[in-house]
């Protein structure tokens, strides 16, 4: 076998020396004949034509014997291929739309491909990470509609509780988002990082390049806050100068110690540049869920036993302490998935949609060389009478589908190079730290895929030339034929309508997200987080700070209004219709503390009663606002003004409230379900748990407001302020992966209408020119032009009706697939449908007019002369 | 000239081991030793001899050596290799029961004579 191997190599690389062989081989054997002849009594002249005459062509016997070493294969392929150019240099419309479509096709499907092969396929860059897991509590109902029971953080409690407890899982790890603010030389920065518990370096295998690593102590309580850079932060904020090693960084009491750089190549999700250790026992909020937990399954462990473990866990917690744990589940996922941000499902339906581009795409060439390859039946023909095999001629389809495949794959790669820089963003890949771009698996991928898409679309033409008749035909195009292009365009008419209808699905869900009525007004709209110091004197004083800086806030040139928000005003939360017995099951309210000025600022109306007062003081009376779905869901058709409600820690130590007023139900992007019950009470009444406030302001001069805010922000509370986040722009970045996957898929739906309209049209062209003479006698006898036209129209008609109830039939099959991928509107549209189909079938209308017209206007004579 | 035979197919194979079983040979010399030992009954394509013969060598039945001709020329001979000398044996047993068959299904011989 070796040795054959060996011979075939040997044939390609070695052809000249082998010829020479053969040469002096042949040469031998036609002297000593010609010898031997003479010896018999013929003239040299005589003897040496008769010996070449018994011997044959030389050259014949060469190509046998090079045959035999297989280095005929690549001769003729080489043949193939240069005539292969030559036809296709020579018909340059053809080749464009061929090398067009297949390289949209597989430029689309490599970039894809590219980003869910590094987000979803690659074993992630870490330290035998098959076994690493991300474990998270996950949401009670009445989360957002789209994501009841999502994977939440845990809380600091809950992950310490798994540290010690969990069997199947030897390290639990935690990470807290973290930024950190600095203020030096009049300059504001925040410094994105995250908080992490000190084993997740080690556990991930991960070194710094400089420095130290965590020691367990850097996290103990007291000890001297330090840092680890990551290495582009410190290259590119520090310019990778040594002497970062060993400063402080950070303003007040955020200033830490700078002790090591990780290497270049760890790269992780939201690239934070700086770690802070975090210690679980001391973290605050114990009962918030902020943490991402990350652990290493024990020896003998798998996901599945681990999951196991921690549901146990997780009903003793939710049995000791109803109150934080009631209704919330816990999950046990490949670390993986937190890294693909779960959105893998999208992202292999969208590889799906752009798989379904490239087919319409392959059948469309398909069908292109399909006619060719008939217009080419008396050349065939031809060949086949002057002695090539059929073989040889389908061969030469195969090596045509191939050449037209590379080309387009060579657009398609050039295309998905640009495309694969710009695309990760909008496939919620943008945070994954993982690295996109263009690799061998990209290219070999492309390459592959161009090859696999040149040849599937050259087996019709070469079905079509191994049924060929051998004697020379001018009459083309049989019955089967004309079924096999029949069905190519009817897949792709098919196709082009699951395409259009997803698109359609998801251009209505997101103009329904775009203008979702708020229930408040975005514009001008800004958000920023304020703390105070700690410790309980620090919380007394808190209230006064606070409103001190939203009442200099509001005085401020370019501010409209401005208003204080405590978005978990009783932690942990008990809040209940008092007029109900507390064993009644109810939609758990939310519950805020706001000011007086809340709604105003938001713009949201009050449907009933009336909004707080600066009389609503603690010592007052308590009262509530509540929102509509609180309203209906409390109290449902009664006036909800003046009924009570229950709120506090526990039972025990609970306060009634009196409603006053119910508002808008609002969509603020977060979490929570717009028509949640929501329970408003005055920030003055509210119980603070810790010294922090939301500060809401509607501005009309941005540029000026921001700093002086800022500025404000940081003399009044003593830490510097976080970025103002303006409500427009969160909105934006909440909307613009559905924006663009709505882009993406009109683009890809036009793109197969436009083939699939290509497909059908010349279905139509080509029964024209073939029936021309036909034409011509039935207008010669006085046919009418409408019942022509209609003759050569019927069958593209035919087959982009059959297409359409194929392609709807189809769409409706996924139109659970459709459901996955839209949020805010039913995948059940009938209007879409039937709007998709309306679009293809009018498309298939123009492209079978425009020939019908060129058949009834033809004047009979020219027509009967035709061919 | 006398009446010759054309080779049924797949003989030319079995008539070059054989021809090459007796001594190594270069191309011509094999040629001459098939008509030799058939008497000059069997027609050879000279053509069709090399294709056979690298046939035979590409699939390790024969081997090869550069060595000078009775002319002094340079040539390329042939010969048997043991898995060679195995084929030969074999596709000469096969042949002759073949052949006898034939025969007997002809009428030409009594069978098993």
């Amino acid at each position: 076998m070796l040795r054959r191997i060996r011979a075939f190599w040997r044939s390609i690389v070695d052809r000249d020396s082998m010829d020479l062989a053969m040469d002096e081989e042949f040469a031998l054997h036609l002297d000593l004949r010609t010898q031997d002849l003479m010896k018999r009594g013929m003239s040299p002249e005589q003897a040496a034509r008769r010996a070449r005459v018994e011997f044959g062509s030389v050259a014949a016997a060469k190509e046998t014997a090079r045959a035999t070493w297989g280095a005929a294969w690549l001769d003729r392929s080489k043949q193939d291929v240069r005539y292969t150019l030559r036809l296709l240099r020579h018909s340059p419309g053809f080749t464009a739309v061929a090398l067009l479509s297949l390289g949209g096709g597989i430029g689309a499907t490599t970039t894809i491909f590219s980003v869910v092969d590094a987000v979803d396929f690659r074993p992630l860059p870490f330290r035998d990470a098959s076994r690493l897991v991300w474990m998270t509590e996950l949401t009670p109902a009445g989360t957002k509609a789209w994501c009841p029971f999502c994977p939440f953080p845990a809380a600091p409690a809950t992950a310490s509780y798994w540290a010690t407890q969990l069997r199947s899982i030897d390290e639990v790890a935690a990470i807290g988002p973290y930024d950190l603010t600095w203020q030096h030389d009049d300059v504001i920065e925040y410094l994105p990082g995250l908080r992490v518990t000190t084993n997740l370096l080690p556990m991930l295998g991960v070194q710094p390049e400089r420095g130290r690593p965590f020691a367990e102590s850097d996290a103990a309580p007291g000890a001297e806050p330090v840092m680890i850079l990551s290495h582009d932060f410190w290259r590119t904020r520090f310019g990778g100068d040594t002497a970062i090693l060993g400063a402080r960084i950070g303003s007040g009491d955020e200033a830490a110690r700078v002790i090591g750089v990780l290497p270049p190549e760890f790269e992780f999700r939201d690239s934070p540049g700086i770690w802070k250790p975090l210690r679980l026992e001391t973290a605050e909020q114990r009962s918030t869920r902020w943490l991402t937990v990350m652990g290493r399954l024990a020896e003998g462990h798998s996901v599945t036993s681990a999951a196991a473990e921690i549901r146990t866990l997780q009903s003793r917690l939710a049995a000791d302490q109803p109150e934080t744990y009631r209704g919330w589940g816990t999950s046990v996922k490949p670390l993986r998935e937190w890294f693909a941000f779960g959105a893998t499902k999208n992202r292999l339906i969208l590889l799906g949609f752009t798989t379904l581009v490239l087919l319409i795409a392959v059948f469309n060439v398909a069908g292109l060389l399909l006619a060719r390859a008939i217009a080419r039946a008396p050349e065939f023909a031809l060949r086949t009478a002057l002695g090539a095999s059929r073989r040889r001629l389908v061969g030469q389809m195969v090596v045509e589908g191939a050449c037209i495949g590379l080309g387009g794959g060579l657009l398609g790669l050039v295309f998905a190079a640009w495309a694969v820089r710009i695309t990760p963003r909008w496939m919620e890949a943008h945070e994954f730290g993982l690295d996109i771009g263009v690799d061998a698996r990209m290219l070999l991928f492309g390459i592959g895929l161009s090859i696999i898409v040149g040849i599937t679309a050259s087996l019709a033409p070469a079905l079509r030339v191994m049924r060929l008749d051998p004697s020379p035909k001018l009459s083309a195009g049989g019955r089967a034929t004309g079924r096999m292009s029949g069905g190519l365009v009817m897949l792709q008419v098919a196709m082009a309508i699951v395409l259009l209808t997803a698109a359609g699905l998801l251009a209505r869900d997101f103009v329904e997200l775009r203008y979702l009525d708020l229930g408040y007004d975005p514009d001008g709209l800004y958000t920023t987080n304020i703390r105070g110091r700690g410790g309980s004197a620090g919380l007394a004083a808190w209230r006064t700070t606070a409103e001190g800086v939203r009442a200099r806030a509001a005085s401020t040139p370019g501010v409209v209004s401005a208003s204080l928000e405590i978005r978990s005003a009783t932690n942990p939360v008990f809040v209940r219709p008092a007029d109900q017995p507390p064993a009644t099951p109810i939609r758990n309210p939310q519950l805020r503390a706001i000011d007086a000025g809340f709604f105003a600022t938001f713009g949201t109306p009050l449907v009933g009663g009336r909004s707080f007062t600066a009389d609503d003081q603690a010592g007052a009376p308590n009262v509530a606002i509540v929102n509509e779905a609180a309203a209906a869901a409390f109290w449902p058709g009664q006036n909800p003004l003046g009924k009570r409600l229950t709120v506090g820690d526990t039972p025990a130590d609970a306060e009634l409230l009196t409603v006053v007023g119910v508002a808008r139900d609002m969509e603020r992007g977060e979490m929570i379900e717009r028509h949640w019950p929501m329970v408003y009470r005055p920030f003055s009444q509210a119980k603070l748990y810790r010294a922090s406030a939301t500060l809401h302001l509607r501005l009309d001069e941005t540029a000026r407001a921001i700093p002086t805010i800022q500025r404000m922000v940081h003399e009044s509370t003593g830490r510097p302020s976080a970025p103002l986040a303006s409500a427009t722009e969160k909105l934006r970045d909440q909307l613009f992966a559905q924006r663009v996957n709505a882009i993406a898929l009109q683009v890809f739906s036009a793109f197969g209408l436009l083939l699939a309209a290509m497909g059908i049209y010349g279905t139509a062209a080509y029964a024209v020119t073939q029936r021309m003479r036909e034409i011509g006698i039935r207008l010669a006898l006085g046919a009418q032009r409408a019942a022509v036209m209609m003759l050569v129209a019927r069958r593209g008609l035919l087959l982009a009706a059959s297409g359409a109830l194929l392609g709807v039939a189809g769409a409706l099959a996924l139109a659970r697939v459709f459901g996955s991928i839209i949020v805010g509107t039913s995948p059940m549209n009938p209007w879409i449908y039937f709007g998709a189909a309306a679009v293809m079938v009018g498309s298939a209308l123009v492209a079978t007019f425009l020939p019908a017209r060129r058949a009834a206007r033809a004047d009979a004579v020219s027509a009967l002369r035709a061919q | 000239m006398t009446d010759r035979a054309a080779l049924l197919p797949g003989t030319l194979e079995l008539l070059i081991l054989r021809a090459v079983s007796l001594g190594k040979l270069h191309g011509y010399g094999i040629l001459l030793r098939i008509e030799q030992i058939s008497n000059g009954a069997l027609l050879i394509e000279q053509g069709a001899l090399y294709p056979a013969l690298y046939r035979l060598e590409r699939d390790e039945f024969l081997a090869t050596e550069w060595g000078t001709s009775e002319n002094n020329r340079r040539a390329k001979f042939y010969s048997l290799t043991p898995a060679g000398r195995k084929k030969l044996r074999a596709e000469t047993d096969s042949w002759r029961s073949t052949a006898r068959a034939m025969a007997a299904a002809l009428g030409l011989q009594p069978a098993g004579a």
